[in-house]
């Protein structure tokens, strides 16, 4: 009888904690982790890593299947649904590559164990995050996830063998971005502020049911939410600290800033989105039209479908409209500037970090235009959501193996600047990444590279436009005179009277922009993966004869560009380099963990461990089938086991 | 004193906050702007409540933990300011730390800084 009574208050208490199903599993690792913090032998680190492991996938399952058997769940505090199911998905598979990165890069530390709780702790607290819906648990949460991401990102960049001075350096730029963050932080609470005076509601959706939000102060409000979200997410002219930051930042942290960080942000605007969508239709610039009809966004898109199959080209013209001339217009000039500069500025630096993270912001850029391309009705709601996660799960997909490959290569090499990658000196380990890239391995990683950086651009460039429908509705507004065979010379005349409407020119605008981003970033990717194998024998060759001379200790003489004064200045640009003959201030684990690597590597000639190569070419050949995918879908083939439209509309 | 008072007050706190964390360069003047931002923010929630809700009990349970872990935040930036000192006085104090400064680096070519 007790035993029963036992089993039923357990049953009590999983049924209460639901929806937390995943956290708690994590928390209850982190539970068990906190006795063994302190044992610091290799066992001990490998239980950590796979405990680690076993929790995530754990979480990770057990928020799927919990979903399908409970449904979704709200309550005053929390809201659980398919987009949080999604973005918990999402989190949680980023917290696993995460873990074997940050496990790479920081196995040998000391604080090794101390990293991993923390890392777990901020993937439970971003859960909690991610599912609170009233504006109390959404402002703690969302700054208790970003403080255990300044805590990990702290403990990350810790016992590195850098000099004081370089620490210093890196110091102040680690303060310098959570610095921002704080600010933004503190706007956002000055948001809340606002909107409590205007409304004495106490969440977005209770605000959007009373209709409050066009009272002036609870626009205020709004707007200081949406500026602290620019602010946020670093986005151009404010991209300073966040550039500064990962170009001299530990490798497995900087994915931490990209992949943890980041998510957040996009996180933050998409628990805001609904506030956006009703800023964007409810005032309403009807400007093809010429009048000040209120458009409803989501019935402007159905109708614009229905038509463009229908094939009345008047009809698509007069019920596409920009909502808010004023948002539109921004939204597409953020998103312009965030595609050329981002794209310009990787043009110009060989460092593959600061490409990576110009890249990065290219990439947000394209979800920005998503927006813009929203507001002038091209899709509806459901579909800009999509764009958004699918945006968030390519940049996971690409950037994990991409730029594992680059960081572990800048870790072999001793900086990041890809034209010095493979110029070699007559040191064992230079030796090792000649043999390296003249081999078949090599040669392999160099394939998947291009394959990747062709798949993605492709794959963003579709999720830009969303495959089949936009990418119709696009091509059939734009090339006009091609659609418009057969139509009548009516209907022709019309529609060529709004041929340079307030509206066309947003769509030129944006298919421009869109067009000049893919191309730069296209370009960006395969220059990159071009570079790092580029004429590597024929540069050994070529300085074979100064092979006395250039074996140094110096990190600039391993530059290998023509004259001593260029490196001299390379080497200023490179203030924190893993410079592990000249340090002052060496952990001794750091030292074991360099020569455990140095040694495997002299045994197996190989600079990268197997487990990479399944890992890099798991990764690519999904990217390759979503490409695949999404060239099918325009065709109307499907080669999905479901039919993505009816997934799409469930957001 | 009344709500317009009040409002002008903590909109002009918020403003000075604002404008003086994008100018000033040193960490303590960056910690004292923001304080500013969130001071202004805690009499926003207090004016409304006393004068708008008949001192409702949600703003000051909001205010509770938001400032809990604000604080939280800022004296982790604190301390971790703290714990990686140089002991030179030119170094530790009079660092350029202006959040929204942009050096050409930052758009074009390589980081020199």
């Amino acid at each position: 009888m007790n035993s029963l009574n036992l089993l039923q208050n357990i049953q009590g208490i999983i049924n209460n904690i639901y929806p937390f199903y995943s956290s708690s599993s994590l928390l209850i690792v982190v539970f068990i982790l906190l006795f063994f913090i302190n044992f610091g032998k290799k066992a001990f680190k490998i239980f950590f890593l796979i405990i680690s492991f076993i929790g995530i996938t754990a979480a990770f399952f057990i928020n799927i299947f919990s979903f399908l058997k409970n449904g979704t769940f709200s309550n005053y505090l929390f809201n659980y649904d398919l987009v949080e199911v999604v973005m918990i998905s999402l989190v949680l598979f980023i917290g696993l590559n995460l873990l074997g990165l940050i496990s790479f890069f920081n196995f040998y530390k000391k604080n090794f164990n101390k990293i991993l709780i923390l890392f777990l702790f901020s993937i439970t607290i971003f859960i909690f995050f991610i599912a609170s819906s009233n504006f109390l648990m959404l402002f703690s949460s969302l700054a208790l996830t970003i403080i255990s991401i300044f805590l990990l990102v702290t403990s990350l960049n810790d016992e590195l063998p850098y000099k004081i001075t370089e620490e210093y350096i890196l110091k102040n730029y680690i303060l310098r971005f959570f610095l921002v963050t704080v600010f933004a932080l503190s706007l956002i609470f000055l948001g809340f502020s606002f909107i409590y005076g205007a409304t004495d509601l106490k969440s977005f959706a209770q605000i959007l049911e009373a209709e409050k939000i066009s009272n002036s102060m609870a626009k205020l409000g709004i707007f200081t939410l949406f500026s602290s979200l620019f602010i946020f997410s670093f986005i151009f002219p404010l991209q300073s600290p966040y550039i500064k930051l990962l170009k001299r930042c530990e490798s497995s942290s900087a994915a931490v800033i990209w992949f943890l960080y980041y998510s957040t942000v996009i996180f933050l605007f998409l628990k805001m989105r609904n506030v956006f969508f009703y800023l964007i239709t409810n005032s309403t610039t009807n400007a093809v039209n010429g009048g000040a009809s209120a458009g409803n966004t989501a019935n402007t898109s159905a109708s614009l479908n229905s038509n463009i199959l229908s094939g009345s080209i008047n009809n698509i013209y007069n019920n596409i409209s920009i909502n808010n001339i004023y948002i539109t217009s921004f939204l597409f000039f953020v998103a312009m500037v965030c595609l050329i500069f981002g794209n310009l500025g990787a043009v110009k630096t060989f460092s593959t970090r600061r490409i990576l993270s110009f890249i990065f912001l290219v990439v947000l850029g394209f979800s920005i235009l998503s927006l813009g391309f929203y507001s002038i009705g091209i899709f509806n709601e459901s579909v800009l959501v999509f764009i958004i996660f699918s945006n968030l799960a390519c940049l996971i997909l690409f950037y994990f193996p991409y730029s594992l490959i680059l960081f572990e290569i800048e870790k072999a090499n001793g900086n990041d600047r890809i034209n010095s990658f493979g110029n070699f000196s007559k040191d064992s380990k230079d030796y090792l990444i000649y043999n390296f890239y003249n081999s078949f391995n090599g040669k392999y990683i160099l394939i998947n590279l291009v394959l990747a950086a062709v798949s993605f651009p492709l794959i963003v460039l579709f999720n830009a436009i969303l495959s089949k429908d936009g990418f119709l509705k696009i091509i059939r507004l734009v090339f006009l005179s091609v659609y418009t065979v057969g139509e009548s010379k009516e209907n022709m005349q019309n529609a060529l009277n709004k041929y340079f409407s307030l509206n066309n020119t947003f769509i030129y605008l944006g298919v421009i922009i869109l067009s000049v981003g893919f191309i730069f970033l296209m370009y960006n990717l395969i220059r990159v993966a071009i570079l790092m194998f580029k004429n590597k024998k024929l540069e050994n060759l070529k300085s074979s004869d100064k092979f006395s001379d250039k074996f140094s200790d110096k990190p600039s003489d391993k530059l290998g560009d023509k004259t001593s004064d260029k490196n001299n200045e390379i080497s200023a640009m490179q203030p924190l380099q893993h410079d592990y003959k000249n340090q002052e201030k060496v952990q001794d684990n750091i030292q074991d963990n360099f020569k455990f690597k140095k040694q495997k590597s002299k045994k197996d000639k190989d600079i990268f461990p197997k487990f990479y190569y399944a890992y890099i070419t798991i990764f690519n050949l999904v990217i390759i089938y979503l490409l695949i995918f999404n060239i099918l879908q325009i065709f109307n083939i499907n080669i999905l086991p479901f039919e993505i439209g009816q997934i799409i509309g469930k957001f | 004193m009344n709500i317009q008072y009040l409002s002008i007050f903590s909109f002009s706190i918020a403003l000075a906050g604002i404008c003086t964390v994008s100018i000033v360069k040193r960490f303590l003047s960056i910690i004292i702007s923001i304080q500013l931002v969130i001071i202004s923010a805690i009499v926003n929630f207090y004016c409304y409540s006393l004068f708008l809700y008949n001192l409702s009990g949600w703003d000051k349970i909001f205010v509770f933990f938001a400032v809990i872990v604000l604080y939280m935040l800022l004296f982790l930036a604190v301390f971790y300011n703290y714990l990686k000192q140089t002991g030179i006085y030119e170094i530790d104090s009079l660092s350029n730390l202006n959040l929204f400064m942009c050096t050409k680096s930052d758009w074009w070519g390589e980081d020199k800084d």
